[in-house]
């Protein structure tokens, strides 16, 4: 499936990382990271359990708690998907929709973390994030 | 123990607390849980407060804000938002809150924003700057600014330089900087010795035109020396 958003925006993290170099400090994107990889699937759990259980008001606090996590970090296409999630649930549209999306978010949380994982490489190369 | 100078931050994200930290440069109190919040109140002396309205499912940070706003009446409370069009923000604003903050959070608007309502609750509550040439002390916010570059003081850095300041460069006793400082209680040389050197490792990161000098046997005085004119020794 193609998406108009990429995976990674690598300048959301230089961004951050600018606050803690300027005091010469370590850079910020190694806590963030930490961060979000240790609560992304917690979040991805409970949003796979309120699937379960067809509970909209728990789909929607993980679909809109994964939303903030991933665009504080650049995670652009996961942030973009989470919101349509949310919308579609504050718009009580059918489960079967929710379904769809949550299932293609799974693949984007997996390509999300291999993004993650190549920042801050000399080599990074953002076109192959396209 | 908490910092010396510190803000606090509600909220479930804790890629929030670290963010908010490294903007603003000072390190923030992290809650996540409106009653973790509430018991550890009376403790607290933020210089800024960052609330999430929106928790846990079923928990906001909503119900919070008037009791925040009644402990600190002047200390800047915005709410961290990734939804400004969220109904619950007005609510916010309308308990107490004086601003938001849009997830993800930007830096510049985050010091803006902050910047923007210090000086507005300080104009609200009259006469809280202090000038000493081109250093501005707010008192209300402990915070000093030096041509667009800010830094705060704990309670006690503020009250000494805010004494230093109405001397207008005449030599305060010691005796009576620690009274003022720390009222009747009996303090040592030293409390006074590291909250000179408070001051002035906050005033050197901003700029080498003011000096805090100490007159010996006289006491302690702060001048303002644009660099390339000659320091005025006392004897």
């Amino acid at each position: 499936m193609n998406y108009p958003w990429p995976i990674f925006d690598p300048s959301v993290l230089e961004e951050l990382d600018s606050y803690t170099k300027a005091h010469g400090e370590e850079p910020l994107s190694i806590e963030l990271k930490q961060i979000f990889f240790k609560r992304c699937p917690e979040i991805y759990q409970r949003l796979k359990s309120g699937a379960q259980v067809q509970s909209i008001q728990e789909i929607t606090f993980a679909a809109h708690t994964l939303k903030s996590s991933a665009a504080n970090i650049g995670l652009t296409r996961l942030a973009k998907q989470c919101e349509k999630l949310e919308d579609a649930c504050r718009a009580r549209h059918d489960m079967t929709n929710m379904l769809q999306l949550i299932e293609e978010l799974e693949e984007m949380v997996g390509a999300s973390f291999e993004a993650l994982h190549t920042y801050p490489s000399p080599d990074f190369n953002t076109a192959a994030l396209h | 123990m908490y910092p010396d100078i510190y803000t606090l931050t509600l909220d479930d994200d804790p890629m929030i607390h670290a963010i908010i930290a490294a903007a603003m440069g000072v390190p923030s109190l992290s809650f996540t849980h409106p009653d973790a919040l509430r018991r550890a109140l009376p403790e607290l002396d933020p210089i800024a407060l960052f609330i999430d309205i929106n928790l846990e499912a079923d928990v906001s940070g909503l119900d919070l804000i008037p009791e925040l706003r009644k402990r600190w009446p002047s200390c800047p409370l915005l709410v961290v938002t990734s939804d400004p069009s969220d109904d619950a923000l007005g609510g916010a604003l309308a308990a107490g809150a004086n601003d938001f903050i849009r997830k993800p959070i930007n830096r510049n608007e985050l010091l803006a924003r902050v910047k923007a309502r210090m000086t507005e609750m300080a104009r609200q509550a009259g006469s809280t700057q202090l000038v000493l040439g081109p250093l501005t002390f707010n008192r209300l916010h402990r915070s000093l600014e030096y041509r667009r570059e800010r830094r705060y003081l704990t309670p006690q850095g503020a009250c000494l330089l805010e004494c230093l300041i109405e001397a207008q460069g005449m030599a305060v006793p010691r005796v009576d900087l620690k009274r003022r400082i720390w009222s009747n209680v009996k303090i040592g040389d030293n409390a006074l010795d590291k909250k000179v050197h408070e001051l002035r490792s906050a005033l050197r990161e901003l700029t080498a035109d003011i000096h805090v000098q100490a007159i010996y046997g006289v006491g302690l005085s702060i001048r303002y020396q644009p660099t390339g004119t000659e320091i005025e020794v006392e004897r």
